[in-house]
């Protein structure tokens, strides 16, 4: 793929006449393999060395400057909606909150105290969406709002989310955030469908595409950050592993996401002791959310070709028992409506 | 007028098409909203994960009837039965469904990206689709008609399917 990574995506015209065929023919199961394989160096990554971060908060403070423009400026009143009991969710009058993720705040800064190996401890980690390897907010948002682009970015569409927060209860994370009072629900049906925008990390898709940093990366003093090709930043997490004894976060979680953290301190440990809860992610292992699907897919690539074959052999049968091809009216074999037609 | 398919595939591609339009259905956020949930038996309509893979499910199972029902159909119901202008329409919308299916299924494997438009487009033709395809079966109810030509009705026509 020689595609720059930083461009906003499209559907590759390669990959995608390969997956048509892979999915119609089962056939190009190596061509699959090739697109996946090009896709590898096409992924940006992120690495966090916990062990510099200091905890400043320069790096939400870039964020907040750097995605303002994206906030949502919700209207009012909000419509009514039915029934009663979905409430509204509104952080435009907490705009200022920022110990949390919310629709105006992308990134938080998590800090972890407590003890390792009779050591006191504190670490400072800088907290968003993972940009999961295959994201199950993307997979399964039924709207097509959110969705992975080729270099990783996993992003929603504020023009298309309805605000079903589908995204935010299988995310491993819960990471998107609800803002009630904008989007396309508004022009819809806006008692009925939708409560507004999920918001996230965006991973600064639109300074990436001119060539720039994320604004938390830029912004922060310390160098905690830095944001790379797929395996040259998964090699330089595991020489930073090596060389300092430490721990990795990201790489394996949810089958893979595109955000590593090392820290010195074992991830169990600071999981233990981080504030955690709504707006405030976990530091625990996570399955691959999607490996069950995953399974289920090739199934499904097989299926047609097993039916093919189950039909034809049924064929075969008949004529090797001695019978002429089925008679119509008797498509189980049962001889109810035998010599029909 | 009858189908040359028996009654057993019938009800088994009955049983596909209502677990793939029920979990289908539930994949928009509604069980939830419109407490659907809270109805004694059907808490799991609102397990995202659980309607997922059993909509794979029932994709896999219907792939597999589709495969065997066309070779069958090909090698030996051809001769005597035609599908009716009810039954391509049937077997048109049906196979888009499925093209527009594997499509997402196809995007929801790791390393394969589609961009928003492209996604939302599938995922919105797809969702037509069914809704057509349950228009149509509610039509061939009302009217009485029928998928097929030919059986007891009609004499053989070799290969020729009619529409
Ligand atoms: S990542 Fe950098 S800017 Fe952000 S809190 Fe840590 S030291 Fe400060
Ligand atoms: S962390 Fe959550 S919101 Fe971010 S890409 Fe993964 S599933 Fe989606
Ligand atoms: S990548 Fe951009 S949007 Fe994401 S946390 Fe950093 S500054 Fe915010």
């Amino acid at each position: 793929m020689t595609k720059a990574p930083s461009r906003p995506v499209d559907i590759s015209r390669r990959r995608f006449l390969t997956g048509l065929g892979v999915t119609s023919l089962g056939l190009l199961l190596p061509g699959a393999a090739q697109a996946s394989k090009a896709k590898e160096d096409d992924e940006l990554v992120t690495l966090h060395d916990l062990s510099k971060c200091v905890g400043c908060g320069a790096c939400v403070a870039a964020c907040r400057k750097a995605n303002a423009r994206k906030f949502p400026e919700p209207v009012r009143p909000f419509p009514a909606m039915y029934p009663a009991t979905v409430k509204a969710e509104d952080w435009s009058g907490r705009r200022q909150v920022s110990d949390r993720l919310t629709p105006y705040n992308w990134l938080f800064v998590q800090s972890a105290r407590g003890q390792y190996q009779g050591q006191d401890f504190e670490v400072h980690i800088p907290r968003r969406c993972m940009h999961c390897q295959n994201p199950p907010c993307a997979n399964l948002c039924p709207w097509g709002a959110a969705a992975r682009e080729n270099n990783g970015t996993v992003r929603i569409d504020p023009t298309i989310c309805l605000g079903g927060a589908k995204c935010k209860t299988v995310c491993p994370w819960q990471i998107p955030v609800r803002q009630t009072g904008v989007g396309l629900y508004l022009k819809l049906l806006p008692h009925l469908t939708g409560n507004g925008v999920m918001f996230k990390c965006d991973r600064c898709a639109d300074r990436v595409a001119l060539g720039l940093e994320p604004a938390c990366i830029e912004a922060c003093p310390h160098g905690v950050q830095e944001i790379g090709p797929r395996s040259e930043i998964v090699a330089k997490a595991h020489a930073l592993v090596r060389n300092t004894g430490g721990f990795v976060y990201g790489e394996a979680e949810n089958g893979g996401t595109n955000s590593l953290y090392v820290s010195p301190i074992p991830f169990d440990i600071l999981d233990a002791v981080a504030p955690t809860g709504p707006g405030k992610p976990h530091l625990s292992t996570v399955r691959d959310a999607m490996a069950d699907e995953n399974k289920l897919a090739y199934a499904a690539l097989f299926a047609p070709v097993a039916g093919v074959i189950a039909g034809a052999l049924r064929l075969g049968s008949r004529i090797g028992a001695g019978r002429t091809p089925e008679p119509p009216g008797n498509g189980d074999g049962r001889p109810k409506d035998a010599g029909k037609g | 007028m009858h189908a040359p398919v028996s009654r057993r595939v019938a009800l088994t591609y009955l049983l596909f098409v209502s677990l793939l339009a029920v979990t289908g259905m539930m994949q928009l956020p509604i069980a939830g909203r419109y407490r659907i949930t809270t109805v004694p038996g059907l808490a799991w309509l609102g397990d995202f994960w659980l309607t997922h893979r059993l909509h794979y499910v029932g994709a896999v199972g219907l792939l597999f009837l589709t495969g065997y029902l066309a070779t069958r159909w090909v090698l030996e119901w051809r001769r005597e039965y035609a599908l009716s202008a009810l039954g391509w329409t049937r077997a048109g919308i049906l196979g888009l469904l499925l093209a527009t299916g594997a499509v997402r299924v196809l995007k929801n494997l790791p390393m394969v990206s589609f961009s928003p438009l492209p996604t939302l487009l599938i995922d919105w033709v797809h969702l037509g689709l069914a809704l057509l395809l349950g228009l149509l079966a509610l039509t061939r109810l009302a009217c009485r008609a029928s998928y097929w030509d030919g059986g007891a009705a009609r004499p053989s026509r070799r290969g020729n399917p009619v529409s």
